[in-house]
């Protein structure tokens, strides 16, 4: 190992062998460069029979050195023979991990990287590596994580850059390519929050194993006029899509909740008093609730009541639970 | 008949009898002895399908706790009093639903040897009166009857048993296993008693399992050796053609069975915890049945729409009451109001449906 300043000339800018970073934010390191220049000298390894260098670890501060029309970098020079494969990777992961936050696209990768070019075992990644990335040690855990590199490169994005939970992320890695591009046209418009976000994929994926069908056959022409409708406030077509999604994953509940409504609104109760449904029809008490400020308002609420006790539409719901 | 691929020992139980018992009925299968259970369940968790390889590998050893336990039931609905008897939990068949799939810590077929701790505790339950019927079975954490061939459990509880009033003892079985049951002197103490669905659930969700007819077969078999008999329609479970499958099933039942000899049936929907949905989506992708339309219940487990349970339960209940107006059926874990609007009545609580059990 030596340390000195090598000509950018003399660095392999295209390999990428080492690489684990994905859309990182390269702007404030590139004014912290300008300002009191490079901190942390970058990571070399030599390639043998050419006069060119490979970067371990630095990808982003080669990049802000030619941004900022730097000539040569301050390195760490490995020879290949001292540095494997798998010890370059674990230096790049080490230096990432304590220098800056990995986000989960990155932390696919570098797991793919380790067991691909590294040749590192799963159980010593599950049990050795996911700690290192914020990961809780686990197969299921490291399944999921493997597979996002795999994702649409919008949803990589996408998870990035709304920082989706895992869980989340997961989900989209089950369905297809044709799907997942399908699944970003309906979802980056909406904006979704994560618990939205998770129902939205969850009925999906439900319908379509149910059903035996694509997700493009579940986002049907409703759901694309809504999307499309530029008069609609997001948070409306949020609820119009949920709403169209949940009488597709539920549609008898679906269909006994509108039918329990109607006979509600059919009851033309006074604003004063409210009618609540057990959750999921589970019980068979209604609730009523009513507020007074005197007596004479409790006693013309009482005769309501009664009204209320004789009315079909009540025994309809009744007979319903 | 199963036998498994491995069976760990722990050193504290290598000399109990039980244990010669079980080695004695798997000659030939390989053993490795250990001092501490946990290096079996750590071995078997570390491989992929933890709950597969747990139903291939044995592990006997002791339990220091309660073996004799109060079913746990479920919140805001009748269960039935039940108790639990636990010398085995973990079973080598493979049905979809089985909630014993959620035993994350363990998922090893476990033997406790220490027989002679629980014949203890039971005796001691006996001797306590309770104001109903004791039912006590062995098929809520295994199989009662798929395991018989290596621990001979079945030669030991049910002469017990035999001998002890306002007690009924059940062996809940999807299996045909009843060879050791036949010759032995049961008193009229012991029910045994077959979960049933239709065939075409069987094939679909109850892998490993005995079929319908061939567990139908052994109930006459246990019908003949003058057993009390037993049938459990649970789970039913929800398919497009559910009312044909189940009403073929209460067909085939009346064929094979006399109702004189059935004490009890239960009737209950398919429902989960949630925390089994994805084992079953992630153990056995092509199984449909949790893409049925489910709400989470007033205790917590995920349950069809109550219309479709009344609806079903309905149905089931006509259906074997065109065959037969009086033997005794219930519903497992099921609310007042679904009882109500299956039967036109309810039991009170959970201490008046225990009541209901004769012996």
């Amino acid at each position: 190992m030596i340390y000195k300043k090598v000509p950018i000339v003399e660095i392999d800018l295209r390999n990428d062998r080492f690489r684990i970073s994905y859309m990182p934010h390269r702007k404030r390191l590139t004014e912290s460069i300008h300002a009191i220049g490079l901190i942390h000298p970058i990571i070399l390894r030599t390639i043998n029979s050419t006069e060119y260098c490979q970067i371990i670890s630095g990808f982003q501060r080669v990049q802000s050195c030619i941004d900022l029309n730097m000539k040569q970098i301050d390195s760490i020079i490995y020879s290949s023979d001292e540095l494997s494969d798998a010890k370059a990777l674990l230096l790049s992961l080490h230096q990432t991990v304590t220098s800056r936050a990995m986000n989960l696209i990155e932390k696919s990768l570098c797991l793919r990287k380790l067991s691909e070019i590294g040749h590192m075992e799963e159980a010593t990644l599950i049990t050795d590596i996911m700690p290192l990335l914020d990961l809780e040690p686990g197969k299921k855990i490291f399944q999921n994580v493997m597979r996002l590199w795999e994702l649409d490169d919008h949803l990589k994005a996408y998870i990035v850059e709304n920082n989706v939970a895992l869980s989340n992320a997961a989900l989209f890695s089950s369905f297809s390519r044709e799907d997942q591009k399908n699944l970003f046209d309906l979802i980056i418009p909406l904006r979704l929050g994560t618990n939205k976000l998770k129902e939205f994929l969850t009925h999906i994926d439900e319908i379509r194993h149910r059903d035996e069908i694509v997700a493009s056959q579940i986002i049907d022409s409703e759901m694309k006029t809504i999307l499309a409708d530029q008069n609609m406030p997001t948070p409306q077509k949020i609820e119009t899509i949920r709403k169209r999604l949940k009488e597709k994953r539920f549609p008898a509940l679906a269909a006994l909740e509108k039918k329990i409504q109607n006979n509600l609104r059919q009851l033309k109760l006074p604003p004063e008093l409210s009618l609540s449904i057990p959750p999921f029809l589970e019980g068979e008490k209604l609730k009523v609730d009513f507020s007074f400020k005197n007596e004479e308002e409790l006693r013309e609420i009482i005769i309501k009541l009664t009204a209320l006790s004789r009315q079909k539409e009540l025994e309809t719901i009744l007979e319903m639970l | 008949m199963f036998k498994p691929k491995k069976i760990y020992i722990d050193v504290e139980v290598e000399n109990a009898s039980f244990t010669e018992t079980i080695l004695n009925n798997l000659a030939g299968v390989p053993i490795e002895f250990i001092d501490d259970p946990r290096l079996a369940t750590d071995e078997i968790l570390s491989k992929p399908d933890p709950i597969g390889q747990g139903k291939k590998h044995l592990l006997i050893t002791s339990y220091k706790g309660r073996m004799l336990k109060p079913c746990p039931g479920t919140p805001k609905v009748i269960c039935c009093h039940y108790q639990i008897l636990s010398p085995v939990i973990g079973c080598p068949l493979d049905c979809t639903y089985c909630a014993l799939q959620m035993y994350f810590n363990n998922p090893l077929i476990t033997m406790y040897a220490n027989i002679n701790d629980l014949m203890r505790e039971m005796d001691e339950r006996l001797q306590r009166k309770s104001g109903w019927p004791l039912r006590i079975g062995t098929g809520e954490l295994t199989d009662s009857l798929e395991l018989d061939h290596i621990t001979e459990m079945s030669r030991l509880f049910i002469p017990y048993f035999s001998k002890k009033s306002n007690v009924l003892f059940e062996l809940k079985t999807k299996s045909n296993q009843i060879n050791n049951l036949l010759d032995l002197n049961h008193g009229g103490k012991t029910v045994v008693a077959w979960s049933v669905n239709p065939q075409t659930i069987i094939d679909k969700e109850e892998m490993g399992c005995a079929s319908l007819e061939e567990r139908l077969q052994a109930a006459r078999q246990c019908q003949e050796a003058g057993y009390k008999l037993a049938f459990h329609f649970d789970p039913i479970i929800y398919s497009p053609d559910w009312e044909e499958g189940y009403e073929s099933v209460v067909e085939s039942l009346f064929e094979y069975i006399d109702p004189q000899n059935i004490v009890w049936i239960s009737l209950g929907t398919f429902r989960y915890p949630p925390s089994l949905k994805p084992i079953i989506r992630e153990r056995c992708p092509r199984s449909k049945i949790i893409d049925e339309e489910f709400i989470p219940g007033q205790d917590g487990k995920m349950r069809y729409l109550k219309p479709i349970r009344v609806g079903m339960y309905s149905k089931v209940l006509s259906q074997i009451r065109s065959h037969n107006r009086n033997v005794f059926i219930y519903l497992c874990m099921e609310s007042t109001d679904v009882w109500r609007k299956v039967f036109g009545w309810t039991p009170k609580n959970t201490a008046d449906l225990a009541r209901m059990f004769r012996t």
